[in-house]
This record gives C-alpha cells, structure tokens and sequence, in this order.
C-alpha cells in the first residue's frame, strides 16, 4: 500500500510526500495525488518528497512525468526530493534525470536556486536492493 | 511458492504463483532472500531488481490490468520465475500464462537508447529500462507442455 500526504508548507508551494513504492500498482494513486495537488493550487511549486519510496518502476516514472507536464501546463513547476539511489538510478538509465532533476531536500525543492539538484556523482542515499 | 536451496557456489529462488496485485511484492520477497543467501552486491542486486521487476510488472499490466477476464477472476495466470546466482552472474526465466505480448521481442531488442529519447513520454519506457540494468534481455514466445507461454530471461555478468 502506497500512501500519499498533501502539505502546504507555504503560499505557492505544495508538497505531496509518498511512502511506499511506486510501480504499475500504485502509478495510477499517485498520478491521481498530483492531479489533486496541481488542481487545488494552480501554477504552485509542487514537490514530490520521495523520502518514503524505497523502489520506483518505469509507471512511477510515467506518473512524475505526467505530474510534470500537468504542473508546468497550470504555469507551476514540479520538482523531487529525497530520492534514494535507487530512484536516481533508474533516473539516470532512462535520461529522465535531465528534466527531473532530484533535489537533496523538501526544503531544497521548496526554494529558489539555494541547495540545487543532486549531482549524480554526489548522491550518497543508501539504495534498497528491491 | 517460493524455494531456496543453496550448493557451493549456486544459489536459486524459484516462485510459482498466480498473477495478482500481489505479484511484485512476491517477486520482490523472492529476490530479498536470494541476495541475501547468495551475498550480492548491493548495486548488482538493485539493477537486476530493475529490470526483474520490470518483466514483472509488464505481466501485471498487460496479462491483469488489460485483460478483463482475468481481472474478473474467470480466467487465471500464471507466472515462474527461476532465479539462479553463481560466481560470475545472476540468471533469470520467468514463464508465464497471459497471452503474447506483441512487440515484445522486437522492442527487448532495440537498442535501448532511441526508446528513451522521447524525454515527455509517459509509456513505453519498461523493457529499455530493463535492458539498460542487466546484460541480456530475450523474450519467446514458445510451446510448453501446458500450452503456449511467454518466456523471458535476464543476465547480469557480477561487478563484485
């Protein structure tokens, strides 16, 4: 069971934490979650706080995906935080890392330009084998 | 069901199951214990958990998901999975019930690189992904004594 919870930690900013895993399961929940997200607050910074996501799949995938062009289409942004190794691996082998580009922290995709994206070299999060 | 039995310098998981939204969790219960026995390291163990859950859930979406008959519980998968690690690789065939996944071979094939390049796409991205994490991804569709099955394997030569 992949849970989903919606903060707004400030105005223009939503964040929607994930805990679980993200596969062809859970896909169709979580696009749902940034639907709701992106709606109630249109043209808002949304961040995906991947914390909790021990594996995603080429689903979870589609779903930021579309949770991006949703995002951007409203005059918002999405951005992803806290990825795993294992997220920012399966980032890397499917070039998605170049339009999803994790940052370290919630509070790091919450601002600006401070604490940018996660170089690939540097990502030190301890993967999960599954 | 899930075995385990580990000789010398071979270790091997096997799971026979039916196909419900169960499945990746059984198929990923089945890898844990296997890298555990057979101690693999932990970046070879998340690249074929990539690619192995990505057949997997393949099956799920186009042998469940898009099938209403099996959905509804009228008609059943199956899926079997093999998994064996020895010094050199980590091998896998998985055979399952559904019917022929069309495209299949010829996307396994491709080289994975012209798949990804469409960077907006929301499908498609599975099987590339998969091959991307391990060395060889093959799929059949072949006679079985039980009927006509699909058939996919995975290699990955060990880093460690």
């Amino acid at each position: 069971m992949t849970d989903y919870t919606i903060s707004h930690p400030s105005p223009g900013a939503a964040v929607i934490a994930v805990t679980g895993t993200l596969n062809v399961v859970s896909a169709r929940g979580f696009r749902e979650a940034i639907g709701d997200a992106v709606d109630r607050a249109p043209g808002q910074r949304v961040v995906v706080d991947l914390a909790g996501v021990p594996t995603i799949d080429s689903s979870g995938l589609g779903a930021l995906i579309g949770g991006l062009k949703a995002a951007r289409a409203a005059g918002g942004d999405l951005r992803i935080a806290a990825a795993n190794q294992q997220v920012i691996t399966v980032l890397e082998l499917t070039n998605l890392n170049r339009v999803l580009q994790p940052y370290p922290s919630v509070a790091d995709g919450l601002g600006d330009a401070a604490g940018g994206p996660v170089a690939a070299e540097s990502a030190t999060a301890a993967g999960s084998a599954r | 069901m899930t075995t385990m039995h580990g000789q010398s310098a071979t270790h091997t998981a096997e799971l026979r199951c039916i196909v419900d939204e169960s499945y990746l969790d059984q198929v990923h219960e089945m890898l844990d214990g296997l890298w555990h026995t057979a101690a693999v390291a932990q970046e070879d163990a998340m690249r074929f958990g990539i690619a192995a859950l990505e057949i997997a859930g393949n099956l799920l979406q186009h042998g469940l998901f898009d099938q209403p008959l099996v959905q509804s519980g009228d008609q059943v998968v199956v899926a079997e999975w093999t998994v064996e690690v020895d010094r050199s690789a980590i091998r896998a065939r998985c055979r399952d019930s559904s019917a022929p996944i069309d495209g299949a071979g010829l996307l396994a094939d491709r080289d994975p690189v012209t798949t990804l390049d469409d960077l907006g796409c929301e499908h498609g991205r599975g099987l590339a992904l998969a091959r991307r994490s391990v060395d060889t991804v093959v799929y059949r569709r072949l006679a079985d004594p039980a009927g006509w099955v699909n058939e996919w394997t995975l290699e990955r030569r060990r880093s460690a």
